[in-house]
Parts: C-alpha cells; sequence; structure tokens
C-alpha cells in the first residue's frame, strides 16, 4: 500500500470507528441495570441549569456515557483479557482466576477492623449473654485461603489469634479444615450449601447437637456470582443446589423486618440479581425458624454474615427455634426488643472478608 | 472534557470533525470556537467567563499596546492575566504561608483552580508581549484571538502554543488527508500511551502509596515508574494535542522528545515540555539578561526562572523546590560539571541525568517535603524497611511487562527501528497495510478500557 492511500485509508477507518460508535450509541435503547455488576446503570440525567452550571449535569453525562455505552459487557470483558493475557497482571480488580476459580484477593491484614470485630462482639456478649448461654464463634476462610502462594494473603494465623485472645468467653469452632476450595462457587465469594456437610459434622460435634443430615439435594437454578461481574471473562456459570428433607420444608422463616412468613429457600429469589439469596431471602436484619418437627427444645441465636444463610438450614434439624441476626442492618443495642437469649445456645459465624472489613458492622 | 473519555471520543469529536468539514472554509474558525467553549464548558462551567474575560482583556490590551506601543500598557495588560493567576492558583498558598511566618489563622478562601490556567494565561501574555515587541501582528479579530487562545486540543494541559507559531494557520490552513491521517496517528498513540501505559503506572504508585508494607526496593519500583508515569501522562496528552490539532489543520511545535536519553540535565530541559522551558527563556531568561551580564546575573536570572518553573507546576514549596534543584544543577552544569561530563562514557551521563530526574520527581509527586523526604530516604534503606517483601515482588511481578514497555517507550528505539524498516519499500507498504489495522485496534482497545473506568484525569490538569 503506498503511502497516499494508507493515509486515506487511515483517516476513512478512524472516521468509521468514531461515526459507527456515535450512531450505535445514539441508536441503542438504554438498560436499566447491569446483571453482572448487580447495580443500576446511569440514565440520562435531568437537565436544569443550576445542575449545568454547577457541573453536575455534564458529570452524570459522563456516567451515562459509559454505563451505556455499546456492547460494553464485551469491551469490559476485552479489557480484562488484555489485562490479564498481554500485560500478564496478576489480578484484575483484585481478582484472580485459579483452578477455573474467581478469586478476591483479600488484602492487606486490617488489625483495626479485626480489633473491631472483637469488640462489637463483646458489646453484644456484655449486653445480652450470660452462664446460662452456650456461646460459639466460627470464622469462615475466604477463597483465598485456598489458594495458591503466588498472591497476597491474610495473616490468617494471627486472624484466628486475635480472635481468640479477644473472645475467652466464646468457644472456637475452628472450621479451617473442614473446607477446600472446591466448598466454594467459582464465579462468587460464597461457600455451596451441598458442601458443607463437613462444616455441619464439626459444628454438631463442638455444639453437642444431633443431627442426622439426611438431604436431597436439588438443582434450583444457574448462577452467576459477584466476581463474574468484576472479572468479566469467559468462565461457566455456577448452580444454585439446596439441600432439603422434611425438617427443613416444613419450617417456617419469619422475616422481621417485612413481618412476612416464608420457607427457608426463597424461591421468589431464583429471578433475583443475587441467586444465593435463595438461602433465607438474601440479607436481611433479623429472621426467627421455627421447626415442628423437632425432637429437642433447645434454641440458637446466630449472628451472622451472608455464608450463615446457606449453613444455618443444615443447623435447623437441632432447634427448635433459630433466631438469625445480622447486625450490618440493625443495631445490637436494640435486639433486646425483639430477641430473649436468655439459655439458648449463640452462634456467631463471620467471614474473614466481613472481619476483615467490619466497618459496616452496627 | 478529557481526550480519555468515552464522551470526547465517541460523542464530541465524531460531532466537530463533521461540522467543521461539512462548513464553507470562512466559517470553520467559528466552529472551533464553539466546540473550544462546550469543551471546556462541559468541565468548567463557571469559569468559561473568566476565560473569556481574559481573552477580551488580551484583545483590548493588544490593540492599544500595537496603537500607541506603550510599555505602561504592556505592563497593565500583562499584569491583569498575571494578577488573576496568581489569585486563582497562589492565593490559599499565600494566605497558609502568612499564616505560618506570623503565627495568624487568616481563613483561606480555598478558590477552586479554573482548569487550564497556567496554560492559557501563558499562551495569552506570548502574545501580547510579541505584539509589543512587534514579533508578530496585532489580531483584529476577536473571534480569531479567542480560537487560537481556547482552541480545545490544546486548551487545557498544552502545549503552550504561542501565537506565532499559528498565525498564519488562523487564517489560512491547509487541510489533506496526509495531515488528518498523521493527526490520527498521534492522537491514537497518545491515547494508548496514557490509558495504557500512564494509568497502568498510575495503579502501580497507588499500591505504593498505599502499601503499609514497604521494601527499599518497592521505593526504587515505585520512583522509578512515577517517573515513566508522569512522562507517559504528559507526553500522551501533548500527542494528542498535536495530533488533533494537526487533524484541523494546526501545526503545533512538539514538546518532548525523548527526554529519558538526555546525557545532562541541560539537554533535558531541551526536551522535557519544551513550550515551557522555551517560554520561560524567551520572556523571562532573555528579558532579565540571560547570560549576557555577567556570571553573578546569570545566577540570579536562571535562579528566578526556575523558582518560577516549580511554582508555575503547583502552589506547595515541593514544586519550589523541585525547581530550584533543577536550578542550581543547571548552574552546576554550566560552570564546571559539564565540561567533566562530557568526558564520561554515555551510560554514566544517562544514569547520572535518570537519577537526578527520578528524584526531582519523587519531591514533584509528594504533598510535602517531610513525604518528599521519606521517600528519597527509603530508596537508601533509611527508613528501616526490609530489602524486599512478598508485597513487592508480587507487584513488581504484575506490572513488569507495563513498566518494561514504558522503559523501551521511553526511548526510540521502536520509531528509529521502523524508519529504518521503512526505508525498504516492500517493508514500507507492508507496514503502510499494518498501520490502519492497528489504529482501529488500539481504538477499540483504549475503548475497552475507557468503558471500563470511570475516572481518568491527566497528572498535568492540576498545573
Amino acid at each position: 500500500m503506498s503511502d497516499k492511500v494508507k493515509n486515506v485509508v487511515v483517516t476513512i477507518s478512524f472516521l468509521f470507528v468514531i461515526i459507527i460508535m456515535l450512531v450505535a450509541n445514539i441508536l441503542k435503547k438504554d438498560t436499566e441495570v447491569s446483571l453482572t455488576e448487580r447495580r443500576k446503570l446511569q440514565q440520562f440525567p435531568e437537565f436544569s441549569i443550576e445542575k449545568l452550571l454547577k457541573g453536575d449535569f455534564f458529570e452524570k453525562i459522563e456516567k451515562y456515557t459509559m454505563d451505556q455505552f455499546i456492547e460494553r459487557e464485551a469491551f469490559r470483558s476485552l479489557k480484562t483479557n488484555i489485562e490479564m493475557k498481554v500485560f500478564k497482571k496478576q489480578d484484575s480488580n483484585n481478582i484472580y482466576k485459579y483452578d477455573e476459580k474467581l478469586i478476591e484477593q483479600i488484602y492487606p491484614f486490617n488489625e483495626k477492623s479485626v480489633a473491631n470485630m472483637i469488640k462489637k462482639m463483646n458489646e453484644i456478649n456484655q449486653k445480652y449473654l450470660n452462664e446460662t448461654n452456650k456461646v460459639y464463634y466460627m470464622i469462615v476462610p475466604d477463597k483465598n485461603y485456598f489458594a495458591n502462594n503466588n498472591h497476597l494473603k491474610l495473616d490468617y494465623q494471627k486472624l484466628q489469634s486475635m480472635l481468640e485472645d479477644g473472645l475467652e468467653w466464646a468457644k472456637y469452632i475452628n472450621i479451617f479444615d473442614c473446607l477446600d476450595l472446591s466448598c466454594y462457587y467459582a464465579t462468587d465469594s460464597h461457600w455451596k450449601q451441598e458442601r458443607l456437610q463437613n462444616v455441619v459434622d464439626k459444628i454438631a460435634v463442638n455444639m453437642d447437637l444431633k443431627i442426622e443430615g439426611k438431604y436431597e439435594e436439588k438443582k434450583l437454578v444457574d448462577f452467576k456470582g459477584v466476581y463474574a461481574g468484576q472479572f468479566p471473562i469467559e468462565i461457566g456459570s455456577d448452580e444454585i443446589r439446596i439441600l432439603t428433607n422434611e425438617v427443613i420444608e416444613n419450617c417456617t422463616v419469619y422475616n422481621h423486618e417485612t413481618g412476612k412468613e416464608t420457607k427457608i429457600y426463597d424461591m421468589s429469589k431464583k429471578n433475583a440479581p443475587d441467586k444465593y439469596d435463595i438461602y433465607l431471602s438474601g440479607a436481611t436484619p433479623l429472621l426467627t425458624i421455627e421447626n415442628p418437627k423437632a425432637n429437642q427444645n433447645k434454641e440458637l441465636i446466630v449472628f451472622r454474615d451472608s455464608y450463615g444463610s446457606s449453613l444455618v438450614p443444615l443447623l435447623v434439624e437441632g432447634y427448635r427455634k433459630i433466631t438469625v441476626i445480622d447486625t450490618r442492618y440493625i443495631s445490637p443495642k436494640i435486639l433486646g426488643e425483639y430477641v430473649e437469649f436468655g439459655n439458648k445456645d449463640v452462634l456467631f459465624i463471620y467471614s474473614t472478608l466481613l472481619i476483615n472489613n467490619s466497618i459496616s458492622l452496627k | 472534557m478529557l481526550f480519555t473519555s468515552i464522551s470526547f471520543l465517541y460523542y464530541f469529536l465524531p460531532i466537530v470533525i463533521a461540522f467543521y468539514f461539512v462548513v464553507p472554509k470562512k466559517i470553520r474558525n467559528i466552529v472551533l470556537l464553539i466546540a473550544s467553549m462546550v469543551f471546556y464548558f462541559y468541565g468548567e462551567p463557571k469559569y468559561i467567563f473568566l476565560m473569556l474575560a481574559e481573552i477580551l482583556v488580551a484583545y483590548i490590551g493588544a490593540i492599544l499596546i500595537d496603537k500607541y506601543q506603550k510599555k505602561s500598557l504592556l505592563v497593565v495588560t500583562v499584569s491583569i492575566h498575571i494578577g488573576l493567576l496568581c489569585v486563582f492558583k497562589y492565593t490559599d498558598f499565600m494566605i497558609s504561608n502568612v499564616n505560618q511566618i506570623l503565627g495568624t489563622s487568616l481563613p483561606l478562601f480555598r478558590i477552586a483552580l479554573p482548569i487550564g490556567i497556567s496554560f492559557y494565561t501563558f499562551q495569552i501574555l506570548s502574545y501580547v508581549i510579541d505584539v509589543y515587541k512587534g514579533k508578530v501582528k496585532v489580531q483584529k479579530s476577536f473571534l480569531k484571538l479567542a480560537t487560537y487562545v481556547s482552541l480545545f486540543p490544546q486548551l487545557i494541559a498544552g502545549p503552550i502554543v504561542r501565537y506565532e507559531t499559528i498565525e498564519e494557520e488562523l487564517d489560512n490552513r491547509k487541510h489533506s488527508f496526509e495531515n488528518f491521517s498523521y493527526g490520527v496517528r498521534r492522537f491514537t498513540i497518545g491515547l494508548a500511551k496514557k490509558v495504557l501505559i500512564a494509568n497502568m503506572l498510575g495503579e502501580l504508585c497507588k499500591q505504593f502509596t498505599g502499601a503499609d508494607e514497604k521494601s527499599v526496593l518497592f521505593y526504587w519500583v515505585f520512583a522509578i515508574s512515577y517517573m515513566l508515569q508522569i512522562y507517559f501522562d504528559f507526553s500522551a496528552y501533548s500527542d494528542m494535542a498535536i495530533g488533533l490539532g494537526r487533524i484541523f489543520g494546526f501545526h503545533f511545535l512538539e514538546n518532548f522528545n525523548y527526554p529519558y536519553i538526555s546525557k545532562s540535565i541541560t539537554e533535558f530541559w531541551r526536551r522535557w515540555h519544551i513550550s515551557l522551558s522555551s517560554w520561560f527563556r524567551d520572556y523571562i531568561y532573555i528579558p532579565l539578561g540571560g547570560n549576557r551580564e555577567g556570571l553573578e546575573k546569570q545566577i540570579r536570572n536562571i535562579l528566578i526562572v526556575w523558582t518560577l518553573t516549580g511554582i508555575w507546576h503547583g502552589a506547595s514549596w515541593n514544586f519550589v523546590i523541585w525547581g530550584l534543584l533543577f536550578g542550581i544543577i543547571l548552574m552546576i552544569e554550566k560552570m564546571f560539571l559539564g565540561k567533566h561530563l562530557e568526558k564520561w562514557p554515555n551510560f554514566l551521563k544517562r544514569i547520572y541525568v535518570l537519577f537526578i530526574v527520578m528524584i526531582s520527581f519523587v519531591i514533584f509527586n509528594a504533598t510535602n517535603m517531610a513525604e518528599a523526604w521519606k521517600n528519597i530516604s527509603g530508596l537508601f534503606g533509611a527508613n528501616g524497611e526490609s530489602l524486599i517483601n512478598a508485597y513487592t515482588i508480587y507487584y513488581l511481578k504484575s506490572y513488569l511487562i507495563v513498566v518494561s514497555i514504558a522503559v523501551i517507550g521511553a526511548t526510540p528505539l521502536l520509531k528509529n527501528m521502523i524508519l529504518r524498516l521503512k526505508k525498504n519499500e516492500k517493508i514500507n507498504k507492508a507496514l503502510n497495510v499494518l498501520e490502519p489495522f492497528s489504529i482501529v485496534v488500539i481504538l477499540l482497545v483504549v475503548t475497552a478500557y475507557l468503558v471500563d473506568n470511570s475516572y481518568n484525569p491527566f497528572l498535568y490538569f492540576r498545573f
């Protein structure tokens, strides 16, 4: 190709790309939600002279053009692929792929956050718990714990030691050896309910529970977890599977926030952006699970984060009633109005994700 | 508006290009002026009136200067522009220094810095001074002067285009596929330099500043990465400005010429931010007497110029010290080191330059001198940190390729290789086929990064 022809081709190619993109973006219908990122996308902003002069209008236009860009997901995927395959970055948005699983590099170790977690748990102990309670706690390791050593990791030993030193009033149930990477979803941070039998067995031994552990496993729906949106590369889907039996199916769950009664597995969440919400309806401050088929009169209070949602259903067999509390959404100060604590087992289930970033705890 | 934004690349630019080339030649300047106003208004709605007022003052001032040839008119016009620059850029700096010296607690005004004020003020100053000196003809058309000052390719981060450079092209410029494709090439290279290299180096620097566990090696990685980042960031903007200028028929002068291959600091400043250093040379250093009035005055002039160069970059003492550091080194080179340097082997000269420049940018990057000192002493293990740690190794591995590309890209190696290959007719033809393809690929890759990123400002916007 001669220089003259090249100049013409370069000019036309450039104009072609920018004009086609302009036209395509104008013609494209706006999308309301990004399912992969689980967020609302910026819509064309409302115009006013005040917003224009303050710069707010153009700021939103800037977000709008990015959020509504044609083939946005494909472009985001292209970027991640270039970062990982061309530039050989070790992670993208702090997430990396290992053994066909997407893993978040939880780092650095946030000592202040761990101390805050201990403080919050001590406050609950001092305010509500006494010698009539049997109190336990467990730490759910994040996926990064099980991945290879080429990535940065928390000092899990130190994290456990800090909690052990700060929570002498509670018995630690160490479940690190009950899990491996296959117990977690490939595209999400959470663990799979169907792989928690070892954890349940360990809890049962430590808390003196009788749990038969006979379940029917059902596949409910395909599932792309939170990391699939943050690390948009070609990766297969996960499946939401539930373990169920007569006991679980007969349980009722009362949601104190909505005032509604549901079942342990909330099938209305099958179409929710986060299908992990099927387990105990997802993020909610306070639930009471009643087990009419209970053989024992024991009651349990669980303080938990989202990992508890899929674990608690496997504990109902051992209790008549379980109260499930998430203090990210309800202040512990007002718990006394809703929960009677005396003579009950108490279990704290927190993941290293939350322990290392406990600012959201009330 | 940023060049590296979806709104610019896929809305503003195609619309402006379409309008510009569709309308008759005589109203193309008006299209550019309107486009430039929209461009500025988009990012800085309120301060557009300040810029227009400054253009008006320059317009009237230059006409009066041309008519009456009085120095007092020049002084008044220049003072207004410098005064406004000082008010918007240095008021709080001056108040906090007064507070510190006198122990007072005068409140700060917290005035937001109008984007590009340092660049367009210097353009205006060069215009009125050149009118006074008779170097350029006074511009009788307000629209044309406003087009020159506000021309969006160079409005907010340079290069500082002098009026004389585009005086003729304001009235009469040539458009051709050759110009357009050159502009596209430069613009696309700039996009890639900024989005794919500078921003990634910025991420690495951010990992350093956010790290609790620093190591001696990480101090070095940071210092080298920042030095590369600022070069790729700023020269990318100049590439894009020069490219966009060429698309619309303007020939802006080069602003960078591979500064990191310099063999002395004197040479470095002939290659780095050329439009700024030549501006200070022509409008401050030479009018002060330059090197014509003995060594003492030359030293004085150098110190004045480099203090101003430092403070031009920002209202903070670390910028002043950064400027003075270069002033002192330039004096040392002029007085005796220069002669010795000539005898040194080339690699040693380059290490000397790179080391000084690296240290200077550590100072430049710091928010205060304590931080600068900590980052410099960290390079030599004086902060008690380990030599190397897992954190450093991780990020070094993660950014090794981009740092390597940046190191090679900061030299003319690739450019020279291509030029050499192009001498062969067959290879030239093959490269010509490859070029449009590469430009489209780069555009799409950059788009992928822009779609994924929410914020992408240039380092030099704060000046």
